[in-house]
């Protein structure tokens, strides 16, 4: 080990190995077999998985090539939900691309203003309005019935329920069907409750006065908020709370109605604000209560209630995620109407896709059909493997799908989410609602719960807001 | 008068190549992006609206974005920042740079040390911060070990203006190293004859400190506060990480308006904004400390 080495042998040595691996490499590329057609774009992982070849009448012999895009949750199971798309219809190739969820919107809108080719892609209530304005989606119902498909236009629509069929609308045109539809839910305890009691609360009074029991009983903060301003689920859990006390956000023609001195969601902010300053029965660590340590919380017992996206609570019931797993349920949203907020996530086809012309919207239909028809093998897969939420009626009709409900959300819990589901309500989201909404979220909403102004003051700067963005 | 090449000297044609690539690099990073950001805050560029995409609009952008509901607060929020940092941290470099000037045990290692939080990216020191003042964060833990406080404090539930302090505390703890080190240099610019001078003739600390050592410092505090207040003026990241990418001063609305409401047209609006009272700040400081007198003091034996 004595021996030195020169700083030349040094260089030598280094430069052979690393002109080594640079010759190998390329004789490794240029010597490699043909392989499956694979794409890798930004951080995405892609590919495209070879059909099996069997042989049905109508296949052309050219395939038809779609880009689908979407973003990160279970890529694997699309993955695997688009191999055996393509197994059934081997004429279709499907070139996948997800992207991280939080940068999905603004990656979209940049693949959409270069023009990178996307023919299917997810796309959310709340960007829809900005989407199908720019002219970047179509109105799926227009092209429909146009083409070969399983089932009518009607029979899908007619079994949307009404929040998911808002959810994918815009300007009176339904754009998509859902590729998942969900609720922002009151979730509790139950084990708690039965010990002391107690029915589900039915109003928020009745929430406030079992809180302040619990209180007594040692649970020092017994509701949750998830309210992280970063995050747009944050605006969602006020929002459906409100609703279910019968608030509305707009009129018919959109001008603003939650800043009415007897608004009902002027009263669930103040609800919110005495709970955390007053009664101190709210949590007050709202700011970064993110919905995976409120899910934590409740399956550990140290809240009773709280206001969730409806999938949090199969989380929280998850056998070894705490001391309460199992225990936890949905109710309906306390209130005098029982509404809440009920959102979509769809399939849409683009403007690109149909510039390609017949064939490709031909296969994109088949495509959305396959994914999000309320009788196809996909929407079942995700409610059944994943428990997530559709936007149709139908498929509890479904003793699977029932089952596996009942089995992620508790027993019981099956026919309270059909009813909230149809309880649920999606205002009209206009093209500026984003960036309303992100105002919103961080300068008003923010601000009431720490009490720098009151609800009051804090609707009258969301009006005046949303006023100004409707200018233009 | 134009160049003629061919008229160069052999040594003055090799310069000139030798500033192409500084001339380049300004070109395409400072003079080029400028003159874009400078064209769209003149034209409607909001990405969600490609029709309208390139059309001429006059000062609409700047008048937009004047009368922003979010505007007045955040020009009123990014002053009291831009203040309370230089002020603090100036005052404060001061301070550490005559301890870090004097003579004492391990004073190597601790002018060594005090500038780790220098070399942490201000995302990184923006976050840790922010994961130190949770009411779980090590901060509320060590108090209430220590018995000074018997709740956990809601530090980041706390109102904008208050979270606006802890922030600075975050700016402070990471610009503090540099402008303690930059002022320990100029200390020992000092004539050391001149301080021992006044030593003998019985002059005070204080006295030694306001007529030998701040005449001499003088224009680097000037230097190093105008520097300071262009650093919390343009403070993006360190702030973006400690409100949880939820609030910030004048650069936030810049970014928000451009990559999360995707109008290009504001966002560089907002810039143009920003830029001019950079160049104010910048212009201050040559009436303070004209550029000769930079070149001359660089030179001081």
């Amino acid at each position: 080990m004595g021996e030195k080495v020169s700083r030349r042998d040094y260089l030598k040595v280094l430069g052979g190995t690393v002109g080594g691996l640079v010759v190998g490499a390329a004789i490794g590329y240029l010597a490699a077999p043909g392989k499956v057609v694979e794409k890798t774009v930004e951080r995405t992982v892609t590919q495209t998985v070879t059909a099996v070849p069997t042989v049905t009448p109508t296949t052309p012999a050219k395939k038809v090539h779609l880009d689908f895009t979407v973003w990160n949750y279970d890529v694997e199971k699309i993955k695997d939900n688009v191999s055996k798309f393509m197994q059934k219809y081997p004429h279709i190739e499907v070139s996948l691309y997800d992207f991280n969820w939080p940068d999905f919107p603004t990656t979209m809108v940049k693949r959409f203003t270069v023009g990178t080719p996307t023919d299917v892609t997810y796309n959310g209530e709340d960007w829809l309005a900005q989407w199908a304005s720019a002219g970047w989606v179509v109105p799926l119902e227009d092209l429909w019935d146009q083409y070969e498909v399983e089932h009518p236009w009607s029979f899908y629509i007619n079994d949307m329920v009404p929040y998911a069929k808002m959810a994918c609308t815009f300007e009176g045109k339904v754009y998509g069907l859902p590729y998942y539809s969900d609720i922002f839910t009151f979730i509790y305890n139950e084990r708690m409750l039965k010990e002391k009691g107690f029915n589900p609360p039915k109003d928020w009074d009745e929430v406030r006065e079992q809180c302040l029991e619990f209180k007594k009983a040692g649970i020092k903060y017994p509701y949750l908020l998830s309210f992280e301003p970063k995050d747009v689920f944050a605006w969602c859990n006020v929002l459906s709370s409100a609703y279910g006390r019968g608030a509305r956000l707009f009129d018919e023609d959109l001008n603003p109605v939650f800043d009415e001195p007897d608004s009902p969601f002027v009263e669930q902010l103040q609800w919110y604000v005495d709970g955390i300053h007053v009664d101190k029965i709210v949590d007050p660590e709202w700011s970064t209560m993110h919905e995976t340590i409120a899910s934590k919380k409740m399956s550990a017992g140290e809240a009773v209630f709280c206001g969730l996206c409806k999938y949090n609570t199969a989380a929280m019931n998850t056998p070894g995620s705490g001391p309460e797993a199992g225990n936890l349920r949905v109710g309906l949203m306390p209130g005098k109407t029982h509404e809440a907020y009920g959102f979509a996530k769809m399939y849409n086809i683009t403007k690109m896709c149909v510039n390609r012309g017949r064939e490709a919207i031909q296969a994109a239909i088949t495509f959305i059909e396959y994914f999000g028809g309320s009788r196809g093998p996909v929407l079942k897969r995700w409610a059944v493997e994943n428990g997530l939420g559709f936007g149709f009626d139908s498929p509890w009709e479904d003793s699977d799908i029932r089952n596996a409900m009942e089995k992620l959300y508790g027993p019981g819990s099956a026919e309270v989410i059909r009813q909230q589901a149809k309880l649920a309500i999606c205002e009209p989201h206009p093209v500026w609602f984003g960036e309303w909404n992100d105002y919103v979220r961080k300068e008003c909403l923010a601000k009431v719960f720490t009490k720098e102004i009151t609800p009051k003051e804090c609707v009258k700067l969301m009006a005046e807001k949303w006023n100004a963005l409707r200018k233009g | 008068m134009p160049i003629k090449i061919r008229a160069l000297k052999p040594q003055e044609k090799t310069a000139l190549l030798m500033v192409l690539p500084a001339f380049f690099y300004i070109f395409v990073f400072t003079v080029y992006s400028y003159s874009q950001a400078f064209y769209l805050a003149f034209v409607k560029y909001k990405l969600v609206e490609p029709q309208t995409i390139g059309k001429f609009i006059g000062l609409t952008n700047f008048i937009d974005v004047i009368e922003a509901t979010y505007f007045k607060d955040t020009i009123y929020e990014t002053f009291i920042f831009t203040l309370m940092c230089t002020i603090v941290i100036v005052t404060l470099g001061i301070g550490v740079s005559i301890l870090l000037n004097e003579k004492f045990k391990g004073v190597g290692f601790v002018r060594f040390i005090i500038l780790i939080p220098w070399a942490i990216p201000p995302t990184a020191a923006g976050l840790v911060w922010r994961l130190m003042l949770y009411r779980s964060g090590w901060i509320n833990r060590f108090g209430m070990m220590l018995g000074i406080i018997k709740e956990p404090i809601g530090f980041l539930g706390a109102g904008r203006i208050y979270q606006l302090v802890y922030a600075l505390i975050a700016q402070m703890w990471q610009q503090l190293p540099f402008v303690s080190i930059l002022l320990m240099a100029a200390h020992q610019l000092i004539p050391k004859d001149l301080l021992d001078a006044a030593r003998v003739d019985g002059a005070s600390w204080i006295k030694r400190l306001r007529h030998v050592t701040f005449p001499y410092i003088r224009n680097v505090i000037a230097l190093v506060a105008i520097w300071e207040a262009i650093v919390a003026f343009t403070s993006y990241d360190i702030l973006y990480t400690f409100s949880g990418g939820v609030w910030g001063i004048i650069t936030y609305y810049a970014f928000a308006e451009g990559f999360s409401w995707m109008n290009l047209g504001h966002a560089a609006a907002l810039s143009v904004i920003i830029a001019i009272f950079i160049l104010i700040m910048i212009s201050i400081i040559l009436l303070i400390i004209p550029p000769k007198r930079i070149y001359e003091y660089s030179f001081v034996e």
